[in-house]
Order: structure tokens, then C-alpha cells, then sequence
């Protein structure tokens, strides 16, 4: 991170709310530019589900013109954090933050809901609950309880549409069949740290053993400590102070390992780590958080080599909103698909907009994040690709679910999964 | 029955917002004032917009028509409460006729959108505000809204054939139609285009197209004078070319978009002026060198043409982003678009430079100086009450300097709220005493939009 951003977040820590607060929503002038980006106003279309209302929302909070109350809530809850407005903004204004400090203060208000705080609380933070929930939900899904459920209609809907959207969890986590060390076949370049997420930990346990493989292969000794949920599904929902616990736990984790680099698999993971550790912490990291295409396109030499031309397969790549506006990591994934022999990359169109999942947001607003991915499963399909890669589990999910709704024969991998 | 009851049952009640949240996310737009409606409303068709005004009549119900709300002049805000009426679900491009060169289309269409459309059948349709991205035709229509290019092209007024709207009194009429001539009768069309929703609300326009220039070459010029700039300008049209676009952005203005623009800024510059010409390529060479002379005889620092697309693009990107960029200085930001004859605009520069030395304010100057449209925009904080006192009494000798040099209080932006305590020094009692009449006979109950462009 810039020298000149940390400052900027040290000014946020030391000042504490107001004047800060003030600065960042200062910055808006009403120009009404994000109008033309934000993926939420292009459904919903009505101001207060566009940036500018957003920002407007939280000045109205700030001053006292407007109150936290449920219907304030709902309106702020119409964010999908992606970022696009901030990039297209002549002023930069920061509807992201913006829009995570009116979730805190509501959570400060008024707490979370009782669902939130108790996962937040005592499952993201304890290992062994975790592994034993999922577990548990892996067996219960095997055990074809799932579709028992399903067709027996059992679920009260609320229940119903969160376990739809439920991945298939693995068997094992990924953690447990992997070593906390592995070393690489010879001379050991750098020390990394990997952070699963819980993403690959649970449900794409094949794409942390290639990460972790490739690693190795390219000469880094992987070190995988005991690790924790990277803390944003809670910050997003405006629990600062669960968050902030879950950053501390693993940045001690890390740092006891005394790793050069930690890789993330997870757009979201990594640009949590990035951009709201050293904030949410008051410090600078201890060590460099890269995205795994950004290490290779670094470290691994060895997959910048294309092969001859061979009847090729096409391959097209969606931006993670966390990937590409978050951690600036475009070209990394494209150079890295492009070195595989046997692989054509072809662009689709609009291929940074977000494919709408956001994290809890297609819990919240399963329709309407539905909506917003169907105009990339569009984009997708219009580029006759067979599989689509990305560098985010969450968007994989909803690319997977939507991708299927459509019967279309497209497989969704993380980019690191194509190297062999 | 409740208004909200009401509408509901007009326009679906999906379509109408009571909540306080949701109506605050209509109390503004690109300006800085702040005015919460009662009710927020998006119809969805003319027959909706039609029972709404009955409605509102029969009620006595102010409506304050809206697009996009980017407006600098508080044009849509509901200074009395009342309805927000949100136009901008009528967004279809009904008929886009090539033989004809017309379109026709409905008022919520995006500006950009339907010049990209038309663009690719080879057809142009050159106003383009600011706010370009966002802002609605009918919006537009509605403040006449011009841009750069309002200097070879002119403004919104001079592509709107035709009208279909709603009167004050829930009737629907229409308008011109779709040829060039066209003399039965007033020329309403005219008289609608740039009366800020207080006479009508436009439910379609039929615009005028034209065709596509086939070349444009971006210049940039560099002054290390303000003066010097001002007077280039002039020598260009001197030289017998009309160039496209002819902007002029001062030392301040250019330091706020320095990041949008890219090296290509210089931060030690008084003044650069951004100059286009377009037309058949050979005409464009030609008209190319011309300007480059022009600005190289008053002492341009440097002259540059942008090479490609893109670095043309990023050029009027930043311009574009001047407007908005100025509350990186200081909040509060007010908007000017005082307007002189073109020869006058080294005097006027002069004026403003005068005015901002003797207030000590923050006044940057840029805009369309082709066309003399300046944009004036002083840069305050409203909570420092010492400041907005200097600030009203600045705005008042900018006007006055306008007038003075032969000018108009708004070339572009509207009256609004802002300007309707000025309107009398520029159209004297009588002028002003003639418009009020026609507002009063065609909208007996003060329904649509009250407290613009008039004092109340």
C-alpha cells in the first residue's frame, strides 16, 4: 500500500468519526455520475439505491436529518461494495467505506440480528465449532437429506432460499488433508503463508491443494497455520468489533510463521487483508498480501511459457470487484491463461462488472442478485467460451448457480485450477 | 383519500415512495440546496402523468418534475413540498427516422444514450452537457441545456422540432412536428424548450439530427497569460474557423482535474484552451492550422494535437470532471453560468479576476469561452456564514458584470432557484411582469413547479 494512503488511514483512526466522516462525504458534489455505473441502480432504478444516495443517506445519519431506522437500514443494505462508482467518480468518493460506517453505526444502534451475531460471534472465531458444522452439513448433504428437503418442502422459505444457495460443502476441510509445511522440491526461494479462506477450506478444497501444490512447485515453502474466517462477511454487516477480533487472530498467525508473503485464492479474502487489516488493526501488515496470479506473474516463471498452437479450448475471465478495483490485480489471471497450452483467452464484454453475489448480499436480495448476474451470464454465454475462470469462490458460486439454472455446459474454475 | 393513497392507485404503489429515507433521496440535485418533497412518484405512462396533474390540481398540490436530477440551478427541487414527479421510466427511443433525420423520443432517455444509438447510423445529435452520462432529453429540454459544442452547434432549443406534453391543467397537447418550417400558430415548441418544467411536462420530443462529422482533431493550447488566452480566442473565429468546441479552463480548474487529465496538464499554466474542429478530414487540416496559428500569435506556451481517441477521451474526461471536482477545494459549490457576447469574454475574465481578489474567495474560472458561456463556480463552505455572505454579494457584481458587458444571467444552467432574485435587473419590471402572465394563464393554480424562475 502507497505511503500516501496510510496516511489518509491514520488520519481516519486519530480523528474518530466526525470530521473525517465529513471529508469522506464532503467529496460527493450530487453530479450524479454513478447513475451510469452502479450495477444495483441499473435494476432497481430509483435514487436511493444508486451511490450518490448512499452518501447522501449517511450525511443525512451524520447530521441528525434522518434516524436509523429499519426502512434506513434496508436502503443502506442495497449495496453491493463493488467499487464501480468510486472508479468512475470524478472526486473518488468512497461509497464502499461509506456504506460499511452507516452499517457499523446501525449495528451500534441497534445490533445485529440474531442469526448475524450468533455466527459472527462464536462460529467464525472457533475453529473446532466450525469444522463441526460444516461437517455435519457435508454428512446431512451426502446423506441426500438435502434433497429430501427439497422435495418434501420442509424448510420455511426464509430457510429455504439460504439453502439453495448453500454450496455443496467437501467432505474434508482442506486444512485437514493438507500439512502445516510444504516444502518445495528444491531449494526453498520464499517463505509464503497461504490463507485458505473459508471458501476453499470448505467447499473448493481441490483449488486450495492446486494452490497450494503450485506454490510449492514454484520453489516457495508454504507454511499454513491454524487461520481464521478473514472477517469481512462480518464487516460488511457492520460488525466492526468481530471483524477486528478475526484480523488480529490471523495476522498473529501469519506473523508467528514469520512469512515473507501471505497468497490468498479469495478476491475477497485477499482484499480484506489488504485494504481493511491495516485500518481496522491502526498498522501497517507485517509482510505482503498478493493474490496467487499476482505471485505467479512474480515468482513462477515457469507458467509465462506458451506452447505452439494447438487446437484450443476458449476460456474467458471474470474480474472479481475484490481482484480488480480492490487489489488492482487485472492482467495477472489474463497473462496466466493466456501461458496455457491448449487454452484461448477471449474477452467478454463488461468483464469487471460485479456478477452481483457479494457476499451475504444474495442472501439479502436473492432476486435482485439474481438480476445483476444474469447480465454477465449473458455477457459469458455471448463469448461461445466453455469455461469461464475467476479468481473469486463467491463469484464462482453464483456463476456456477446461474450458469446451470440455464442448463449451459460452461465449468467455472479459479484460474489456478487450469495449470496443470 | 390520502395523496399517497391516491397516486398509488395511478402509478402502482411500487412506483410511489413516502418513506421520509426514500423521499430525502429526492430533496436534491447537482446543486447545493436541499428540499424534501411529501410524496416521490415514477409514472409509468402519459395516462398516469395526465391523472397525476389532474390529481395535483384538483388537490392543489404543487408537482415538481424531475430526470436525473444533475441540474445546477435547484430547477427540480420541491421547494414547497408536494409531489417529485420522476420521469424517468419513460425512457424508450420511440422511432429513430434516417430519411427524415429525426428521432423521436421519450423524456427519460439519457442524453449519451441516444447520441451513441444515433452515432451508429451515422447521425448526430451534438448538444452534450456535462452531465452527459446521466442527465435525460428531458431534463434537458426542460433547462435547454447546452455544452461545449454549443458554439458551432448550439443548444438543446435548436434540435427540438416537436413536443407532446402535459399542460398545467392535465391536457395533453402537442407541438411543432417533424419538419424544419413550421409556422402555424406560436411557436410553442420554442417557448417550452428552457421554461424549467413550470409550463408543461414533455411526455415526447421530436428532435433534430444531423449528420456525423466524419473527422475530429483535439487541440490543446497552453498560456502562461489568462488574458492572452482570452484573446486567441477571438482570433480564432478572426481567422474564419468555427471550431467544434472552444474551452478555456484556469490555473485553479486545472489543478482539480490534473489526476482525471494525466500528464498532459501542465500545473504551471494560467490557462489552457481545449479546442476541437470537426468536419470532412481535409476541411479539418486546414481549419487545424489555422487555430494553431491563432494561438501561437498570442503567445501559446506550447500547442499540442491529441494523437489518438483515447487521449482525446481523457482530455474531455477531465474537462467534464472540473464541475464536480471543485468540492475537493471546499463543499459548497456554486454553480455560475453568467454569459457575455463572445468578443466581450477578455473583459469579462478581467471582471471575475477583480471580483475575486476583492471578496478573497475561491472562484475558478473555466467553461465554453467559444461562446462566452463562462462557468464562474466559487468554491465555499456554507457553514461559515462570513464566507456565504462574501459569496452572495460576489455572485451579485458577477451578474451585474455580466449585464453590464452585455450578457444574461444563465446561458445554460436556468434560473431556478438561484437566479429568480436577479431576473428583474436583466428583463426590467415590464419584461418580467409579461412572463409571469404567461405562466399565470396557462397554470391558473400554480401547480407546476411554483417558486422557480419567479419570486414568489
Amino acid at each position: 500500500m502507497c505511503p500516501e494512503n496510510c496516511n489518509q488511514l491514520d488520519n481516519i483512526k486519530t480523528a474518530q468519526a466526525p470530521v473525517a466522516d465529513a471529508d469522506l462525504v464532503d467529496l460527493c458534489s450530487r453530479c450524479g455520475k454513478c447513475r451510469s455505473v452502479c450495477p444495483v441502480f441499473a435494476e432497481l432504478r430509483a435514487e436511493p439505491y444508486v451511490a450518490r444516495g448512499k452518501v447522501q443517506l449517511y450525511k443525512a445519519l451524520l447530521n441528525g436529518t434522518l434516524e436509523a431506522t429499519e426502512k434506513y437500514r434496508e436502503l443502506i443494505s442495497f449495496c453491493l461494495l463493488c467499487g464501480q462508482c468510486t472508479e468512475n467518480c470524478p472526486n473518488g468518493v468512497e461509497t464502499e467505506q461509506i456504506v460499511l460506517r452507516a452499517r457499523s453505526k446501525l449495528v451500534d444502534s441497534s445490533g445485529l440480528p440474531f442469526i448475524k451475531r450468533n455466527v459472527f460471534q462464536h462460529l467464525l472465531k472457533d475453529n473446532g465449532r466450525l469444522n463441526w458444522f460444516a461437517g455435519w452439513l457435508s454428512i446431512s448433504q451426502r446423506l441426500g437429506l438435502r434433497s429430501l428437503a427439497r422435495k418434501t418442502g420442509i424448510l420455511p422459505s426464509p430457510l429455504k432460499n439460504i439453502e439453495q444457495l448453500l454450496p455443496d460443502l467437501a467432505a474434508k476441510p482442506l486444512r485437514s488433508q493438507l500439512p502445516g509445511v510444504l516444502n518445495p522440491p528444491g531449494r526453498v526461494k520464499i517463505k509464503v503463508g497461504y490463507f485458505t479462506g473459508c471458501l476453499s477450506q470448505y467447499v473448493f478444497t481441490a483449488t486450495g491443494k492446486n494452490v497450494a501444490r503450485i506454490l510449492s512447485q514454484s520453489g516457495a515453502q508454504v507454511v499454513i497455520p491454524e487461520q481464521y474466517c478473514c472477517g469481512m462477511p462480518a464487516l460488511s454487516a457492520g460488525d466492526e468489533a468481530n471483524s477486528a477480533a478475526l484480523a488480529r487472530m490471523n495476522v498473529a498467525a501469519f506473523q508467528s510463521a514469520a512469512v515473507e508473503v501471505l497468497i490468498t485464492d479469495c478476491a475477497t479474502c485477499g482484499s480484506t487483508w489488504q485494504n481493511r487489516y491495516p485500518e481496522l488493526l491502526g498498522k501497517e501488515l507485517p509482510f505482503k498480501v498478493m493474490d496467487i496470479s499476482q505471485f505467479l506473474a512474480q515468482w513462477g516463471g515457469l507458467y509465462t511459457q506458451r506452447s505452439s498452437g494447438q487446437a484450443s479450448a476458449l476460456v474467458t475471465y471474470h474480474d472479481p470487484c475484490h481482484l480488480a478495483r480492490h487489489m488492482r490485480v487485472r492482467e495477472e489471471p489474463r497473462v496466466l491463461l493466456s501461458s496455457i497450452p491448449g487454452l484461448e483467452m477471449v474477452e467478454m464484454q463488461e468483464a469487471d462488472r460485479c456478477c452481483g453475489a457479494s457476499g451475504s448480499f444474495q442472501l439479502e436480495h436473492q432476486e435482485l442478485s439474481t438480476r445483476i448476474g444474469e447480465r454477465k451470464i449473458e455477457h459469458i454465454l455471448a463469448t461461445g467460451a466453455r469455461i469461464v475462470a475467476t479468481g473469486c469462490p463467491s463469484c464462482r458460486l453464483q456463476l456456477a448457480r446461474l450458469l446451470q439454472v440455464r442448463d449451459a455446459d460452461i465449468a467455472v474454475v479459479h484460474p489456478i485450477d487450469l495449470l496443470k | 383519500m390520502a395523496l399517497f393513497t391516491q397516486l398509488g392507485k395511478i402509478a402502482g404503489e411500487h412506483n410511489v415512495f413516502s418513506s421520509q429515507e426514500e423521499r430525502f433521496c429526492y430533496a436534491y440535485d447537482g446543486s447545493y440546496h436541499l428540499h424534501l418533497p411529501d410524496v416521490v412518484v415514477k409514472p409509468q405512462s402519459v395516462e398516469q402523468i395526465v391523472k397525476i396533474i389532474k390529481l395535483a390540481n384538483d388537490s392543489g398540490t404543487p408537482v415538481f418534475p424531475r430526470g436525473a436530477g444533475t441540474g445546477l440551478s435547484g430547477g427540480s427541487l420541491p421547494v414547497r413540498g408536494g409531489i417529485a414527479l420522476v420521469l424517468t421510466d419513460l425512457d424508450r427511443i420511440l422511432e429513430i427516422d434516417a430519411a427524415n433525420q429525426v428521432a423521436v423520443v421519450e423524456p427519460g432517455v439519457i442524453t449519451g444514450q441516444l447520441q451513441a444509438v444515433v452515432e451508429e447510423q451515422g447521425m448526430f445529435y451534438p448538444p452534450d452537457p456535462g452531465s452527459l452520462e446521466v442527465c435525460t432529453i428531458g431534463g434537458n429540454i426542460a433547462e435547454c441545456a447546452g455544452g461545449p459544442r454549443g458554439v458551432k452547434y448550439g443548444v438543446t432549443r435548436d434540435y427540438v422540432l416537436g413536443l407532446e406534453l402535459v399542460t398545467p391543467t392535465g391536457d395533453l397537447i402537442h407541438t411543432g412536428g417533424k419538419t424544419i418550417k413550421n409556422v402555424t400558430g406560436y411557436d410553442l415548441t420554442r417557448l417550452m424548450v428552457g421554461s424549467e418544467g413550470t409550463l408543461g411536462i414533455v411526455t415526447k420530443a421530436i428532435l433534430r439530427l444531423i449528420p456525423l462529422p466524419r473527422e475530429v482533431k483535439t487541440v490543446l493550447a497552453v498560456f502562461d497569460d489568462l488574458l492572452q488566452a482570452s484573446e486567441a480566442i477571438l482570433d480564432v473565429f478572426h481567422s474564419g474557423v468555427t471550431p467544434a468546441t472552444m474551452e478555456i479552463m484556469d490555473a485553479e480548474a486545472i489543478k482539480c482535474v490534473i489526476e482525471q487529465a494525466g500528464a498532459r496538464l501542465p500545473l504551471d499554466a494560467e490557462a489552457i484552451l481545449l479546442i476541437e474542429v470537426d468536419g470532412w478530414p481535409s476541411a479539418v487540416e486546414e481549419e487545424l492550422a489555422a487555430v494553431a496559428e491563432s494561438c501561437l500569435r498570442h503567445r501559446a506556451r506550447s500547442v499540442e494535437t491529441a494523437g489518438t481517441a483515447e487521449e482525446r477521451n481523457r482530455l474531455w474526461q477531465a474537462r467534464r470532471a472540473i464541475s464536480p471536482s471543485l468540492v475537493k477545494l471546499k463543499p459548497t459549490k456554486i454553480s455560475e453560468d453568467a454569459t457575455v457576447p463572445r468578443a466581450q469574454v477578455p473583459a469579462m475574465i478581467k471582471r471575475l479576476q477583480h471580483i475575486r481578489e476583492k471578496y478573497g474567495l475561491n472562484l475558478v474560472i473555466f467553461g465554453h469561452a467559444g461562446d462566452g458561456n463562462l462557468h464562474p463556480n466559487i468554491i465555499a463552505d456554507e457553514r461559515d456564514a462570513g464566507e456565504m455572505a462574501r459569496v452572495e454579494a460576489a455572485v451579485g457584481e458577477i451578474f451585474q458584470a455580466a449585464l453590464e458587458l452585455g450578457g444574461t444571467l444563465s446561458g445554460e444552467h436556468g434560473i431556478g432557484l438561484m437566479k429568480a432574485p436577479y431576473m428583474q435587473a436583466e428583463l426590467g419590471a415590464p419584461g418580467l411582469a409579461y412572463m409571469r402572465r404567461i405562466k399565470q394563464s396557462m397554470d391558473p393554480n400554480n401547480i407546476l413547479n411554483p417558486g422557480k424562475i419567479f419570486l414568489a
